[in-house]
């Protein structure tokens, strides 16, 4: 209890911080041409025919930056701004309107953006563009609508019945950010000397060297009074690497630094020490003998346990697939009933900006819907206690929680933020150990594993194929009964995730942050996963799919040709 | 069979003697140089055909855009853009019967490529031996599927697959980026896109300027190599209107820069007139009628009517094997029409690759020295309305047959036969006033109330807006939008009345994606049918525009 209790102060403290308001939102140039925009339309797109019932805007001014450097050269470079506009509309009433699942045919999450010209130098321009994608998007919307209608005519009655939509409250919100400022220049030359770091190393058949910062600030505007500025920012410096066993298994090791400060950057010197391990890992998975099928005890290390929890666990507890008839609704009449194993508790907290001083790449303050962000436990103690929700209720949960989301083309639906696992009892990650090797002994397995590393995964939740998942480890070891660790590749984990999470025997103190991008029908998101490591009772693995062709008949020219004339 | 092992051995001998002196001092030919040497000495599968011939191909672009609406610039990128992209073209096999030719069911018939190289020397390689490495597999794979096929369909093997060429060189130092005309294109771009800003009826006016340059880096086996760079900058100005009848439609007007890159600003203002001016017409513009009759193409339309019924049929003149079909339906009509006539004698049309612009604009298809590394000889394509010269390659379709230097690659396609810079002359050309008259001449013939003239030709599905009906009572002119063109036969060609002497320059693209330069002046055609798209009028916007 003690240490759930010193979290929840780390939480409130990093929030204050990141969310003082520092601006008047009444002087901002995008919000008041929006403003202004919305309300000359909406008076008359209420009394269509269907009504547009609510109308929003999301305007954002983004400044990116992406290198990628390879073989000692530049492959790509990019600093880019882009200013686009998304426009929901909604038509119909918030009982039934245009976003509702069809049952007849497929949905349609995409929700077109436009490019916008600066508001800030011209507002007839901006104001322009703005009404032409506001009459195409409020055209389309009474088209879906209409599509809607029919198929709640003809289509089979929904298990959940609960309306579309519940408005938003109404936020008034203004916040600037420090721009992130990263000496690009000092950092290419990193990343040239590094991307050298492969040559005389034949098992790297591919290497990739990246920096990518993304940076700016959304405006939100809406019919119901809310009017928004938010900053956003990311910045990530990583390498990834890529061999060819003989036998077509694809291997690969990465590193990432997510950053939002100079001074969070890796020094030069870690930096390339990580990618020395991640070589010598490579070359370790190349030589290593293959994994077997089989189901045995094993740790999830604390960046794969998050990983884990995000797949098996996050998507399935996104309250829109609890209404829609087309997905497994694995969790959704076990509200109050044990899920997981009561050691755990799981929060999504997105008003967290970092953890351990990593940055977190699911920090937001307010959703894609203009409601504010707040953290959400998912499970307590083992127990079910909430849905991640948007603005689209579900039977017992009428209001979001701040968890609508989406990527630039698409519509929001609930998704994850800063998905957190917290253990109530933790031993050391050596302890850990221990307890693994007395769990082989004990279940008289030849081995067990330890998943030190995942790349990603998938879940499947629709009702057309089995709730299951599959997740990709990249670094898998055995552990034997004797304590020997040996190195073992092509190994996928498996499993259905009502048995999975119920086999958690102990977990560890040493949480650790997975930062990524999550792909689902709202589209690719900045998520973040925080987990301790943990050790199942049970886990299966099975082999890894692998390519028909064969590694290249001759070896990378770096690797024999080093100091040749270039 | 000695005769062709010694070619063969020659062949690749010469590939092995590439010297340094040969190929300019830089990253790109080094790293070409290197290895291909390597690829060629070392990569081997036991069991399979060795690798005979190899062809690396790189291509830097470096493009600069800018794009305003409305007096304002569009989001868009900051800085110049610069891309490296690497091609593989690799024959396994010998000379007289190789990999090449033959489409697999799983793989097209494409070079190996990648589209993201680095900028250095290791980075180059790197790509080009992981490029080499695939195209030789693949290659294997032909070769082997390849002789199973000839042996079932009893093909015998009297023509060599591969012929010997003198092989050329084409070296030129590479122009630098005109970095200065990139600063002033975003002014340029608002200037002429704040033109359409107070016309009630335009929903958007935009103007899209890029500045564009590729150099261009060939090496083969055989000793053939070039090296230019070409600029390929231009736009395009869009105008989106509602017209009275309530269509939604969309201008556009594509443009090219000079050669020299330096955008005409007085007449770039010029053409933003002209499609305002047109814009006007389209908003109290009318629908089209069924018709059938004369038809003046501008030599805008011209260059898209001579695309797609001439140059289309002049491509792939050697048609591809298919593992599961008869038929190579990529290889062009005409290829066997060589002596026929195709084309009525008003016009005569010759392609000229070695030509690199034509009043002071580029030409998009120059290709001194071909994708196989053979000269590029200047072809008649059409005399007196027959069809004189086919463009050919090192893979005959004849015995004794010799390249004319007209093998070309893209992406998209391995080196095959095709036209680059493509001259429609007329023998007799006329003025705008004596074209009109021979059109309404023509049409009173025919006692018809109106015929057309179309500003664009319309790809098949596709609707322009861009067309005049004149009557032929008057000569008066009446704006028509919404026109397709659903039956387009090559026997429109031969219904050519007369030619202008307006004569433009234009960039193509052919569906493998080569570019070409169509230089042609209006055209008049006797008989072309036209009819209304089956758009329905757009939904009116619920509030007035801002």
């Amino acid at each position: 209890m003690k240490q759930l209790f010193s979290i929840l102060i780390f939480f409130f403290a990093a929030t204050v911080s990141f969310s003082q308001e520092n601006c008047d939102i009444s002087t901002q140039i995008p919000i008041q041409l929006l403003e202004k925009e919305l309300k000359r339309g909406f008076k008359v797109f209420k009394k269509q025919k269907p009504p547009i019932y609510y109308l929003s805007y999301t305007y954002t001014d983004e400044q990116t930056f992406d290198l990628q450097v390879t073989q000692g050269g530049v492959s790509w470079e990019q600093a880019a701004q882009q200013r686009f506009l998304k426009v929901t509309a909604r038509a119909g009433s918030p009982e039934m309107d245009n976003t509702r699942s069809l049952k007849s045919d497929n949905d349609n999450f995409f929700l077109k953006t436009a490019s916008v010209p600066d508001p800030a130098a011209g507002a007839k321009a901006f104001q322009t563009a703005v009404w032409r994608l506001t009459q195409e998007t409020a055209q389309h919307a009474q088209e879906d609508f209409s599509r809607v209608q029919v198929d709640s005519l003809t289509s089979s009655k929904r298990s959940d019945d609960s309306d579309d939509f519940v408005f938003p409250d109404k936020s008034l919100y203004c916040r600037e950010s420090e721009p992130v400022l990263l000496n690009t220049d000092r950092l290419k030359k990193i990343l040239l000397a590094a991307s050298e770091q492969v040559y005389g190393h034949p098992t790297i058949l591919n290497s990739s060297f990246s920096l990518s910062i993304r940076q700016g600030s959304r405006y939100f505007v809406d019919s119901r009074g809310s009017r928004l500025k938010t900053p956003f920012a990311y910045a990530r410096i990583g390498y990834e690497l890529m061999g060819k066993t003989a036998d077509g298994l694809i291997i690969s090791r990465s590193g990432a630094y997510d950053v939002l400060k100079e001074s969070e950057l890796p020094s030069e010197e870690k930096f390339l020490a990580d990618l020395k391990k991640s070589i010598t890992e490579l070359e370790m998975l190349s030589k290593a003998p293959e994994a077997e099928p089989i189901t045995a005890p094993a740790i999830l290390k604390n960046r794969a346990m998050a990983v884990f929890v995000h797949e098996v666990l996050g998507h399935r507890v996104e309250g829109h697939r609890q209404k829609d008839d087309s997905f497994g609704k694995t969790f959704t009449d076990k509200l109050g009933k044990q899920v997981l194993s009561p050691i755990l508790s799981i929060i999504d907290d997105a008003t967290l900006p970092y953890f351990n001083g990593v940055p977190l790449r699911g920090f937001y303050e307010y959703d894609d819907e203009g409601v504010k962000a707040r953290p959400v436990t998912l499970v307590e103690n083992g127990i079910l206690k909430n849905f991640l929700m948007s603005s689209s209720p579900i039977k017992n949960f009428p209001k979001s929680n701040g968890h609508g989301r989406s990527s630039k083309n698409y519509r929001p639906v609930a998704r994850m933020g800063n998905t957190r696992v917290v253990a109530s009892e933790t031993v050391s990650y050596e302890q850990l150990e221990k307890m693994l090797l007395e769990e082989i002994k004990r279940q008289n397995k030849p081995y067990g594993f330890i998943i030190e590393d995942l790349s990603g995964g998938f879940t499947q939740t629709g009702t057309y194929a089995p709730q299951a998942f599959k997740l990709q480890p990249t670094l898998v070891y055995r552990m034997y009964p004797d304590g020997r660790k040996e190195v073992v590749r092509g190994a996928d984990m498996v499993g259905t995730p009502l048995i999975s999470f119920n086999k958690v025997l102990a977990a560890a103190d040493d949480d650790a942050v997975f930062n990524g991008t999550c792909g689902a029908e709202s589209g690719w998101v900045p998520v973040s996963a925080i987990a301790p490591s943990v050790l199942l009772e049970s886990l299966e693995i099975e082999k890894t799919e692998k390519s028909f062709l064969k590694p290249p008949v001759l070896p990378p020219p770096s690797n024999l040709e080093k100091g040749a004339k270039k | 069979m000695k005769k062709v092992f010694l070619l063969f051995a020659g062949i690749f001998l010469l590939g092995l003697s590439l010297k340094a002196a040969e190929t300019p001092d830089n990253i790109y030919f080094r790293s070409m140089k290197d290895e291909m040497y390597r690829s060629l000495s070392q990569l081997y599968v036991k069991g399979s055909p060795k690798p005979y011939y190899l062809a690396y191909k790189l291509m830097h672009t470096s493009f600069y855009c800018a794009e305003a609406t409305l007096g304002e610039l569009q989001s868009g990128k900051e800085d110049v853009q610069h891309s490296l992209e690497a091609l593989v073209v690799l024959a396994a096999g010998n000379p007289q019967n190789d990999s090449m030719g033959f489409v697999t069911d799983q793989f097209d018939y494409e070079p190996e490529n990648l589209p993201v190289v680095p900028d250095s020397y290791w980075g180059i390689r790197h790509a080009l031996w992981k490029l080499t490495d695939t195209s030789y597999i693949k290659a294997t794979h032909a070769y082997e599927k390849k002789q199973a096929y000839k042996r079932q369909k009893n093909i015998p093997q009297n023509i060599p697959d591969f012929i010997p060429a003198p092989q050329a060189s084409f070296l030129e130092e590479i122009k630098p980026f005109p970095y200065a005309v990139a600063a002033e294109l975003d002014e340029l771009a608002k200037k002429l896109s704040a033109r359409g800003k107070d016309i009630p009826y335009l929903e958007d006016f935009s103007v899209r300027l890029c500045l564009s340059q590729t150099d261009h880096y060939f090496l083969n086996s055989n000793g053939g190599m070039y090296q230019f760079s070409m600029p390929n900058s231009g736009g395009g100005i869009f105008a989106l209107l509602r017209n009275k009848e309530g269509y939604q439609q969309i201008l556009s007007h594509p443009f090219d820069f000079p050669f020299n890159q330096q955008p005409n600003q007085p007449d770039l203002l010029r053409q933003t007139e002209m499609i305002l001016q047109e814009a006007e017409q389209l908003f109290s513009a009318v629908k089209p009628e069924p018709y059938l009759g004369p038809v003046l193409l501008t030599p805008s339309a011209a260059s898209d009517f001579i695309r797609e019924l001439l140059i289309s049929n002049l491509t792939n003149i050697k048609p591809l094997l298919r593992e599961s079909a008869d038929e190579d339906f990529s290889a062009g009509a005409f290829r066997n029409k060589t002596g026929m006539r195709i084309m009525s004698n008003v016009v005569d049309v010759y392609d000229r690759p070695r030509q690199r612009q034509y009043k002071g604009f580029p030409l998009a298809g120059f290709q001194p020295v071909d994708d196989e590394g053979v000269s590029a000889e200047e072809l008649t394509v059409v005399s007196s309305g027959k069809l004189h010269q086919l463009p050919l390659s090192r893979r005959p379709v004849e015995p004794k047959q010799a390249s004319n230097g007209h093998a070309r690659m893209t992406i998209n396609m391995l080196p095959r036969e095709a036209l680059s810079n493509v001259f429609v002359q007329p023998k007799k050309p006329l003025s705008e006033q004596e074209l009109e008259a021979k059109l309404l001449e023509r049409c009173r013939e025919l006692e018809l109330e109106y015929c057309y003239i179309l500003k664009q030709f319309p790809s098949l599905g596709e609707t322009v807006n861009v067309a005049q009906k004149i009557y032929t009572k008057d000569g008066r002119k009446e704006s028509v939008f919404g026109i397709k063109i659903d039956e387009r036969t090559t026997r429109s060609l031969r219904d050519i009345l007369a030619a202008g002497q307006d004569e433009k320059v234009f960039s193509a693209y052919d569906y493998d994606g080569r570019t070409y330069a169509i230089i042609t002046p209006s055209l008049l055609v006797d008989e072309i049918e036209i009819l209304p798209d089956d758009k329905k009028a757009d939904r009116a916007p619920f509030i007035p525009k801002p």
